[in-house]
């Protein structure tokens, strides 16, 4: 861009997406943190003051205090579980010939294209009664009648894992790629054996993939919405769906607000600290 | 094809200085060299020429007429870039017209143009190629075709050879001076390669830290450079401290005397290339004895190093003769400065 | 890599499990959506296309397709155009603060996605276009916009700005460079870009369904409903369809734009 003011341009170009995203998105979030901040339902006198009281009832109301628990305990499971199953598949990635990385690749994409009620449902298919996992457990002889596993947390978590098993295996395999290959072959000049080679060098060097993926996976499960409504029951239901409730059931706008606001701040605390732990961790790499 | 000249041309980013008032005047057709270490501002100078890079003084005028007003576009210039720049989503073909394309010339006449420049840089058959098909020379020189086939003023070749190896740059080295001569183009070369400029241009500006020291032909410059940076950066060099004393002859480390007329007494530096280092078996008029310390087989010569006195290094050439029976290491040489080929340079202060 | 011929093993091994837990739920579902019986059952005892042919009585299943389609390309373009345009700035431009305004861009997908739908209904409301068409392109694009900023800036970054200069020094005005250079290097970026815009978009559900009433309703909106009030396997046809649709447009578009690479975190 070689134009008189090239900072004009640049300016120019970003204003629509900046004044759009100023206009529908941050006042609108500022105008929730507000009403989360109002006492009692459809209170719109601006006399009225501001407060923690909704704040108080997320802490102190039994079923959202629980949701939320829920939510952070499914969240950092399913993060673990993900990165277990996940990098596996970006080091097999990295060894194979072009061709197949090329086909997992677009395997990996068209399963993050795919709708996720689809996906979802998919799994209640899996799990159902009558569905494939069953027949082989009941084949198997590892259980005498169908079991119950769909409407569970354990679906949830399984179905979470699989929704974001992409958004972790890209950033592992991005980092894995960005590793020099000469650092393993000194560690393996060095007589470092293949695990002693994955353990001591691969895996801190692609520690910047494994952070990037775990932090995306924990926060998406954090948000999760969709996914528990189809394979949970309310009795195993996580934050978002009980702040939706006060939306269309309840119509208690701002106690649900809150409750986002709080799923906002809690996700944030535990991934600041996460972060600085890793940091710690891995201070001497950077 | 046109004059270029540079006067005091200054170039400031980010608050530095990084050209301090550079002048070069190249005449119509000839081909000038810019050699200098990396960071010494021979890419800002060509980068000012083409007018990516604003210039905060001095004049930039192309047959006669300044260009500093003009955008890049406007300044037809040919540009070859270091890493070619071709683009990929183009054939070579389509590169080598793309110029051509954007001044509204008709078909017929960009078919022919392209063709013609095809057959000039002898890649006829790969006119329908893309360039990630392509070999480091093959798009070399497609990258020259494209930037020849619009009959710019001046041609202007970032570090030409830089990204080639050693064998397809010699080859490319001969391919150039050829097209230069066919075409006849006002040609300036940005490089870091001493041989290169020396090979390719007519006349060799050396800088150093934003300023051209000395514009030379290229033998002159070997021979007799003005500067004593210039000397040490060209090939290599002996820079051998030295005394002029009231009876006019230089006084040599170790205490050797050669006559020698018109310095002024005082501390000077004497340049002198290993070539013309005798190499005496015994001490004769003006040697320095040196303890010899390695000897460097390098194909058509070799060379001999040596520590004299207060442990000066010191280089000689051996000839393929010396080579069939050489000094031991450790043995004592005497090396004598062929006076004929002496440079005073005087002493820097610092 | 390390590669010894046991751990290349185990690697393996792992690795495809890993990716069969990946695609066999998609191909349970696809095997039971041509089975016979009214309830979902594995293996199918009988085969059929009727839940195919059932797909049609899904409740307002092509109003809710054709309003999705709309504003899911309407979102698409939306976000491209302005995502594209402000990865341009974040890539080319000298502007002050650009790490603050990419998070700004990026951040509506770390936030919890239902807090879009819960903040925006709050406010139409307040606007007093609660409920629309446009109310529906908007919330859809606040989420979306940060896919095509993404991919653009991935393919601006990986392409050689000295290409740009080329093009000026070979006598191309700025708006030709663009069209001629910047533009072509762009487009894996603008069409991977608009695709996942367009997808998600397409399948949103957490935002869509604070803003739907009454007659106004979309795809995933129905799907879900249908999903939880019966048990036949008629969705499992339409996800086979789905799945299908999906895996022919990534694969048309790795092939021509090579859009793979361009969302590997760099």
């Amino acid at each position: 861009m070689q134009g008189a003011s090239p900072r004009l341009t640049g300016f120019l170009l970003l204003a629509p997406a900046l004044v759009f995203l100023i206009a529908f998105y941050l006042v609108p979030l500022g105008t929730m943190v507000e009403e989360s901040l109002r006492s009692a339902p459809n209170d719109m006198d601006p006399r009225a003051g501001l407060h923690l009281f909704q704040y108080d009832r997320v802490w102190n109301s039994g079923r959202s205090w629980r949701a939320l628990e829920r939510t952070v305990r499914i969240s950092a499971i399913s993060t673990l579980l993900t990165l277990l199953v996940a990098y596996p598949i970006a080091l097999f990635l990295f060894q194979v010939r072009a061709f197949w990385r090329t086909a997992i690749l677009i395997t990996i994409f068209v399963s993050l294209a795919s709708s996720l009620i689809v996906r979802n449902y998919g799994w209640l298919v899996t799990l159902a009664d009558a569905g494939p996992v069953n027949q082989l457990l009941l084949a198997l002889g590892i259980a005498d009648e169908p079991l119950r596993m769909v409407y569970s947390e354990g679906a949830t978590i399984v179905a979470l894992v699989h929704y974001a098993l992409p958004f972790m295996i890209l950033p592992i395999y991005g980092a894995l790629t960005r590793i020099p290959p000469s650092f393993v072959e000194a560690a393996q000049s060095l007589g470092a054996g293949p695990w002693r080679a994955l353990f001591g060098t691969v895996l801190p060097l692609s520690m910047p993939g494994i952070f990037g993926g775990t932090t995306l996976t924990f926060a998406i499960c954090m948000s999760a919405f969709v996914t528990p409504l189809m394979l949970g029951s309310p009795a195993t239901a996580m934050i978002s769906q009980v702040a939706a409730e006060q939306f269309l059931v309840q119509l208690n706008f701002p106690f649900g607000s809150a409750m986002i606001v709080a799923l906002t701040l809690v996700t944030f605390a535990i991934l600041l600290a996460y972060t600085l732990l890793i940091r710690a961790v891995f201070r001497h790499h950077a | 094809m046109a004059r270029l000249e540079l006067d005091r041309v200054e170039v400031t980013l980010g608050g530095n200085r990084i050209l301090h008032g550079v002048s070069l005047d190249v005449a119509d057709g000839e081909c000038v060299a810019l050699l200098g270490p990396s960071g010494c501002g021979k890419t800002t100078t060509l980068r000012a020429i083409a007018g990516f890079t604003p210039v905060s003084a001095g004049e930039i005028r192309i047959a006669g007429r300044s260009v500093l007003g003009l955008p890049p576009h406007k300044r037809n210039l040919g540009l070859v870039f270091q890493d070619y720049a071709l683009f990929p989503h183009m054939t070579v073909a389509q590169n080598i017209g793309y110029g051509l394309r954007m001044r509204g010339e008709d078909r017929a006449s960009i078919a022919k143009q392209v063709a013609e420049a095809l057959a000039l840089v002898r890649l006829s058959d790969m006119a329908e190629r893309y360039p990630a098909r392509l070999s480091g020379g093959q798009r070399q020189r497609v990258a020259l075709a494209r930037a020849l086939v619009i009959k710019p003023d001046i041609l202007l070749l970032d570090e030409p050879l830089g990204a080639l190896d050693r064998k397809l740059r010699d080859a490319m080295q001969v391919e150039l001076k050829r097209i230069h001569r066919e075409v006849g183009v006002t040609t300036i070369i940005v490089t870091h390669d001493q041989e290169e400029a020396l090979s390719l241009a007519d006349r060799v500006a050396v800088m150093f830290a934003g300023d051209i020291r000395e514009v030379e032909r290229p033998a002159t410059l070997y021979a007799r450079p003005k500067s004593r940076a210039v000397m040490d950066f060209l090939g290599e060099a002996n820079l051998i401290p030295a005394e002029v004393t009231a009876d006019g002859a230089l006084r040599l480390p170790g205490g050797a005397e050669i006559p020698h007329g018109g310095a002024k007494p005082g501390l000077v530096r004497l340049g002198i290339r290993p070539e013309h280092m005798a190499i005496l078996p015994a001490p004769g008029p003006g040697s320095i004895a040196a303890c010899v310390t390695e000897i460097v087989f390098k194909g058509a010569h070799a060379s001999l190093y040596a520590e004299g006195p207060a442990g000066l290094a010191l280089s000689a050439s051996l000839s393929p003769a010396a080579l069939e029976a050489p000094p031991a290491i450790g043995e004592t040489v005497h090396l004598r400065p062929d006076p004929a080929h002496l440079i005073l340079f005087e002493e820097d202060p610092a | 890599m390390p590669d010894a011929k046991g751990f290349r093993i185990v690697v393996a091994t792992l690795a495809l499990l890993g990716l069969a837990f990946l695609v066999f739920p998609v191909i349970f579902t696809g095997v039971v959506a041509f089975g016979g019986s009214i309830f979902i059952e594995f293996p199918p005892q009988s085969l059929s296309l009727r839940w195919f042919e059932n797909i049609g009585r899904i409740n307002r299943i092509w109003d809710a397709t054709i309003t999705s389609l709309y504003i899911g390309l309407i979102t698409a373009a939306l976000a491209t155009a302005m995502g594209a345009a402000a990865a341009l700035a974040l890539v080319r431009s000298p502007l002050p603060g650009k790490a603050m305004l990419t998070s700004l861009l990026l951040s509506p997908i770390a936030l919890p996605i239902v807090a879009i739908g819960i903040a925006l209904i709050q406010f139409f409301i307040l606007l007093g276009m609660a409920f629309t068409w446009w109310s529906l392109v908007i919330g859809h694009l606040v989420l979306v916009i940060a896919y095509p900023v993404r991919t653009v800036a991935a393919a601006l970054t990986l392409s050689n700005p000295s290409l740009e200069e080329a093009g000026a020094s070979l006598g191309a005005s700025p708006w030709q460079v663009f069209r001629t250079v910047t533009l072509p290097q762009m487009a894996p970026g603008l069409v991977s870009g608009f695709l996942f815009a367009f997808l998600i978009s397409f399948d949103n559900y957490p935002i869509s369904v604070f803003l739907v009433r009454g007659e106004l309703t979309t795809l995933p909106i129905e799907l879900f409903n249908y999903i939880s009030q019966n048990l036949d396997p008629t969705p499992a046809a339409f996800s086979s369809a789905y799945v299908a649709v999906v895996a022919a447009l990534i694969l048309l578009a790795e092939r021509r734009w090579r859009i793979i690479s361009l969302s590997i975190p760099r």
